[in-house]
């Protein structure tokens, strides 16, 4: 195959000094949103959409695609350091990581994440390479049912495995959906829901619902619970690197891991939770002392912080190849290739090869400056731990009002920021999980566009969703998702009761 | 427990009526002639379907179900509420969009900033207004300069100055 034809190509366009510095630029603002509690990839890259309008979007996306590496770096130094996970992927290192540097070894759990970071980061930007041109024709065979048929398989995903019920995550979906209705019918020019306020016809934006429900609901949901906002930094001690030991209980743990994550953000499942939790499962029933699981096991961070890495790597290949969303991030992303009129999926692969390859080259090469900015800088990055949070949080709100009010100076817009913000909130407490709302308003819109098509195409008969053998498949899959996930959390309630 | 049930029933009862409303809405959407398969009425209309399922199930499993899941609310069980804290820094928001048109982009991200800063515990108001009156400056600057995008200085300055 011609993938290192590619890749070659790719590295062309990445290491010119303009797109290296661009790359650096992601990686480290990356690595300083994930070490920051509070803001991530997801609400950095919205509020970015608007600066980086007049960029070129080769430059534009490597800087997004180290941005988005860099986060996942970052948010594990926060797990380990304050047992607050900087992203959601973090949460399982809180539980070793933070045992480990209250043991004095924070170094090295620092270090095992980083490098088991890097090799996951590595062997899942190859096996993208690897496998996007692959998927790439499998995606030329689909038909707008088949599409309409994927993205509720993304629906069924995004719903059934973030938050804590099936319910509450169809409910934020549909949420996400309703919201993306508002504004002009892109078929027909009518404009629906928008109550006569003139503003509302182009829709209420990804930026704006990105950042009222990351940003502002966030920092509302924050205020209202005193007893979430007490942190607890533990300075790095102990030596500076892995001992011989931590080294041999930490190299399986990477590879297992990648595995997990990698297929985890690869099929459209969606998500980096649940690949490290599985990871952490598995480590810790191979592990010789399964014992000290919970106490600050090396294997606890190893393996976890390489899947979510590789499941990071792996979200990339049904967003590239078939533009279609699985995280939060990665519906943002897909914002921002809309932004430039760049519609990813198969067609993106032959039209903008410079674009994909040299995203991928960078990640690459991301990868390599990320390992230099975590391993001996990470002192440098702890600081920003100390920022007082009340400044913290002010910031962040500046931040988002100026990436809101900024673009287009309308007041209408400072209104949906509040009022979406009161929405996130009040989600935040009643447990309903943010990023479904997120996938549903930019699939949303999308998934009607499908629909109508298929049906055009089929001449008003709605048979043809089941007809074709692709689109059914992809509708059996969807409704056994759901279906297992209902299973699945019916048993576990019913367990519950009976303990 | 049952404060948190009646919640889920109201997010519920919400959730349905924003259906039915959407879905009446929906039926009042013009469609052009021209349209003969599949106007923009459909699909908003399958929505509020779900929503109104999806609102009927909340509720029942708010008031009959076992609840969902084991891991359920077991985050949020025992919150410890702060509301003059959460009222405070909505008020950063509400603030901005009241002042900014008048006194400006940066006296109304100094409000901003200070009203959210002190939700978080700070209590230094003149030192959180000065940080927040600086970060609004620079970015005027920045953005009046640098990317050519006019930020409102005030209407109040603005006649003091051209008055």
């Amino acid at each position: 195959m011609d993938v290192f034809g590619n890749l070659a190509h790719g590295f062309a366009v990445a290491l010119t000094p303009l797109n290296l510095m661009w790359s650096l630029v992601g990686v480290t603002l990356g690595t300083a949103i994930g070490i920051l509690p509070g803001i991530g990839p997801a609400l950095t890259i919205a509020l970015l959409l608007p600066v980086t309008y007049h960029l070129d979007p080769t430059a534009a996306f490597i800087m997004f695609g180290g941005l988005y590496y860099g986060a996942m770096y970052g948010s594990s130094t926060t797990a380990i350091l304050i047992n607050t996970p900087g992203e959601t992927g973090s949460l399982v290192t809180t539980i070793d990581g933070n045992k480990m540097a209250r043991a004095g070894r924070g170094a090295a759990a620092l270090a095992t994440s980083a490098i088991g970071s890097f090799v996951a980061g590595v062997i899942g930007t190859l096996l993208l390479a690897l496998l996007a041109p692959e998927v790439v024709k499998l995606a030329l065979l689909f038909g707008p049912a088949d599409y309409f048929a994927l993205m509720v398989v993304a629906f069924a995903a995004v719903s059934s495995l973030l938050g804590s019920s099936v319910l509450r995550g169809l409910v934020s979906l549909f949420i996400g959906i309703t919201i993306g209705l508002v504004g002009i019918d892109q078929q027909t020019g009518q404009s629906r829901f928008t109550f006569g306020v003139l503003e509302l016809q182009d829709g209420l934006g990804v930026v704006l619902v990105a950042v009222a429900l990351f940003a502002v609901g966030e920092a509302l949901f924050l205020a209202s619970r005193a007893d979430l906002r007490r942190e607890e930094i533990v300075p790095v001690k102990g030596r500076a690197f892995m001992t011989r030991e931590d080294w041999a209980r930490s190299w399986k743990p990477w590879l297992r891991g990648t595995l997990i994550g990698f297929p985890f953000g690869a099929l459209p499942a969606g998500g980096t939770e649940l690949p490290t939790f599985i990871s952490y499962k598995v480590e810790k029933s191979l592990a010789k002392r399964p014992e000290e699981f919970g106490q600050g096991a090396i294997e606890g961070v190893a393996g976890p912080e390489a899947a979510n890495n590789a499941a990071v790597a792996g979200v990339l290949v049904p967003l590239l190849t078939f533009g279609l969303p699985t995280s939060s991030t990665a519906a943002i992303m897909l914002a921002a290739f809309q932004q430039y009129g760049l519609q990813p999926g198969p067609l993106l692969f032959s039209s903008n090869s410079a674009l994909v390859w040299g995203l991928i080259a960078s990640l690459l090469i991301g990868n390599a400056m990320l390992l230099v900015l975590n391993l001996p800088l990470v002192g440098l990055w702890v600081r920003l731990l100390y920022i007082p949070q009340p400044w913290l949080y002010g910031g962040i709100s500046v931040f988002a009002m100026l990436g809101v009010y900024g673009i287009n100076r309308s007041l209408v817009d400072v209104m949906a920021l509040i009022a979406i913000g009161l929405l996130g909130c009040l989600m935040r407490r009643l447990d309903y999980p943010i990023a479904p709302v997120i996938v549903g308003l930019i699939l949303g819109p999308l998934s009607e566009i499908q629909f109508r098509r298929a049906v055009q195409i089929s001449q008003g008969d709605l048979s043809v969703f089941v007809t074709r053998p692709i689109s059914a498949g992809l509708l059996v899959l969807a409704a056994l998702m759901l279906a297992g996930a209902i299973a699945a959390h019916w048993r576990g309630s019913r367990q519950a009761a009976t303990a | 427990m049952t404060g948190r049930f009646n919640a889920h029933a109201l997010v519920g009862l919400a959730l349905v009526l924003i259906g039915a409303g959407l879905f009446i809405s929906a039926q009042e959407i013009h469609v052009s002639p021209a349209v003969v398969l599949l106007g923009p009425r459909l699909f908003p209309s399958i929505v509020a379907v779900a929503l109104v399922v999806l609102g009927v199930l909340t509720i029942a499993s708010a008031l009959f179900g076992s609840h969902d899941g084991p891991e359920a609310g077991s985050e949020n069980d025992t919150p410890e509420n702060d509301w003059p804290a959460f009222l405070t820094a909505l008020a950063g928001p509400v603030l901005f969009l009241l002042t900014v048109e008048a006194l400006g982009f940066a006296v109304a991200t100094a409000l901003l900033f200070a009203a959210v800063a002190r939700a978080f515990g700070s209590r230094r108001l003149i030192a959180d207004l000065g940080v927040g009156l600086l970060m609004g400056l620079v970015v005027l600057l920045v953005f009046s300069y640098g990317l050519g995008l006019l930020l409102p200085v005030g209407s109040v300055f603005d006649s003091l100055l051209g008055g």
